[in-house]
């Protein structure tokens, strides 16, 4: 797993598509600090929105950074290599998950230079940008496990690619199900919808309950990429 | 070292393998060979594990390879039919990557790697991106990328294919250089010329079926059956080629220009000669010939 890790991660800098996609973030992030911070009539230090909208822009860059993962094993032959190796597809899969979270993660990290900069001229919410970054770290992991497991199902790059994005906005708009009339239809759309338990991390809310939401969802999304690198080899 | 049990596959209705049984002794360099489609490749991926049998036995080193997976796994070596690399690492990463993919222990990574490397001949390109590699490059660092963790079967999948005729030689020379006793290779080819020149034994399989498990020698014997005696004369073919005709034991002449071939039962050089010499024909050459196994091969596909 480590050792498919390291290789990972060296291949997201080397290759310029990591770089690419971390530029682009960041201009991103820049531009939302600048019309929360900069640009508006009085500077603010509420960092919860502007943490909310990076959210939102990962939610579009990590499917570009996750759906290829597998896909392209599939296309170098590679993943001949990894399957005929004494490997399991917990490493694969892992090694390769680990790789693209270290890498959005320190994106992410990179991105509170801006609170950073701020609290020199006014007093920053810290625990504000803590539960911002803390919902991003959970929610940059369930996006990447979604990829991972879009990225487990074909062979095809755009097709990874439309099942990625599509099941990620699918996550994020369950809630909307919720306003149905059946109330416990519509909590049972709020108990797993995306939003609803993210938006708790962007408002400064750390509760067990959202931990939980991720962790099994992040658990599952990867346990479903697993099951099918395996499934190739089931006899 | 290697034992195939009635291993079938289908991919969808299309029958890819037939009951496929064969074993490969420890050392031995075996060709796999068939025509394009017979079933080569999906040999070698379930060999080494890469794809499951519909049903059917795989052995490696006596362990089931789907049964006990990792273990197997670590003994293999495998090229496939397109090099496995990663266009974006140096050939020194890369092979660093598969060692330590491989299990080869920490300390032995760096060692393993040089050894590749040395054996391959690749040195001068070790600090080349895969991406920039010539093909016939890209094939070698394939092979050092199976060899790296000194596996004692080796499963080399048309290791020649789309290469230029000096690279061809190149790497079947390479193939040749990593057999040894504690070295188990079996390597597929469409190309005759190929499984003669590198291999001992031949496993035959045409339309997802095994024709033929043999030693090349013996298959060449076993088909051309009896014995071939080429002829050449410098004045008149016609007259030799009657003169053989009425000999006893002939089976066939052919003649082709001032080459005429005679099939006999058996080896029978000297009364040829002499017929030949006493028509008067002007013989220049006489030899016996050996079937080619191009010869035995269209005849066990057909």
């Amino acid at each position: 797993m480590i050792t498919i890790f390291k290789k990972e991660l060296k291949v997201y800098f080397s290759s310029l598509l990591g770089y690419v996609l971390m530029f682009v973030f960041l201009l991103l992030a820049g531009t939302f600090f600048w019309g929360y911070f900069l640009a508006g009539a009085q500077a603010s230090s509420d960092f919860s929105a502007f943490f909310a909208d990076i959210n939102t822009a990962l939610l579009f860059i990590i499917p570009i950074l996750t759906f290829r993962t597998l896909v392209e094993d599939k296309k170098l032959g590679t993943y001949e290599l990894l399957l005929t190796s004494p490997v399991t597809a917990w490493d694969i899969v892992l090694g390769k998950f680990l790789a693209a979270f270290a890498f959005v993660m320190l994106a992410a990290t990179l991105v509170l230079i801006f609170p950073l900069a701020i609290s020199f001229i006014t007093t920053v919410e810290w625990g504000a940008v803590l539960a911002g970054w803390l919902g991003i770290f959970f929610s940059a992991a369930f996006f990447i496990a979604i990829g991972m497991f879009a990225s487990s199902l074909t062979d095809n790059y755009v097709i990874a690619g439309l099942i990625a994005l599509m099941l990620s906005v699918l996550m994020l708009v369950l809630s909307f199900f919720g306003n149905s009339q059946n109330p416990q239809l519509s909590a049972f759309f709020q108990s797993i919808s995306y939003a609803s338990h993210y938006q708790q991390f962007a408002q400064g809310l750390i509760r067990a309950k959202d931990f939980l939401y991720f962790a099994i969802g992040i658990f599952l999304w990867l346990f479903l990429a697993k099951s099918i690198v395996e499934s190739r080899t089931w006899k | 070292m290697v034992s195939v049990r009635n291993v079938t596959k289908h991919y969808g209705n299309f029958l890819a393998l037939d009951d496929v049984t064969f074993d490969v002794a420890k050392g031995e360099i075996t060709a796999f060979l068939g025509p394009n489609g017979a079933g080569k490749t999906t040999t070698m991926r379930i060999l080494t594990g890469f794809m499951p049998p519909d049903s059917g036995e795989i052995e490696i080193d006596g362990k089931d390879v789907f049964e006990e997976r990792e273990s197997v796994k670590a003994i293999i070596g495998y090229l496939p039919e397109n090099p496995p690399l990663y266009p974006e690492l140096t050939v020194t990463e890369y092979l660093t990557f598969v060692a330590e993919l491989k299990r080869v222990p920490k300390k032995n990574v760096k060692e393993a790697v040089e050894r590749a490397i040395e054996a391959t001949d690749l040195k001068e390109r070790r600090d080349t991106l895969l991406a920039y590699l010539s093909k016939g490059f890209k094939q070698r660092a394939g092979i050092a990328q199976a060899i790296v963790h000194d596996p004692k079967v080796l499963v080399l999948d048309e290791p020649t294919i789309g290469l230029d005729p000096l690279q061809v030689l190149d790497i079947r020379a390479l193939v040749r250089k990593l057999a040894g006793e504690e070295r188990t290779i079996i390597l597929s080819t469409h190309m005759l010329a190929e499984a003669s020149e590198i291999c001992t034994k031949a496993v035959i399989i045409n339309n997802g079926k095994i024709v033929a498990v043999d030693r090349i020698s013996a298959l060449k014997a076993k088909l051309t059956g009896g014995s071939r005696i080429g002829v050449k004369v410098l004045q008149s073919p016609e007259a030799a080629e009657n003169a053989v005709r009425s000999l006893s034991g002939v089976r066939a002449v052919a003649r082709d220009g001032s080459k005429i071939t005679v099939t006999a039962d058996e080896d029978i050089r000297d009364r040829v000669a002499k017929a030949v010499v006493d028509s008067g024909a002007g013989l220049v050459e006489l030899g016996l010939e050996h079937g080619s196994l191009e010869d035995v091969f269209v005849q066990l596909v057909q």
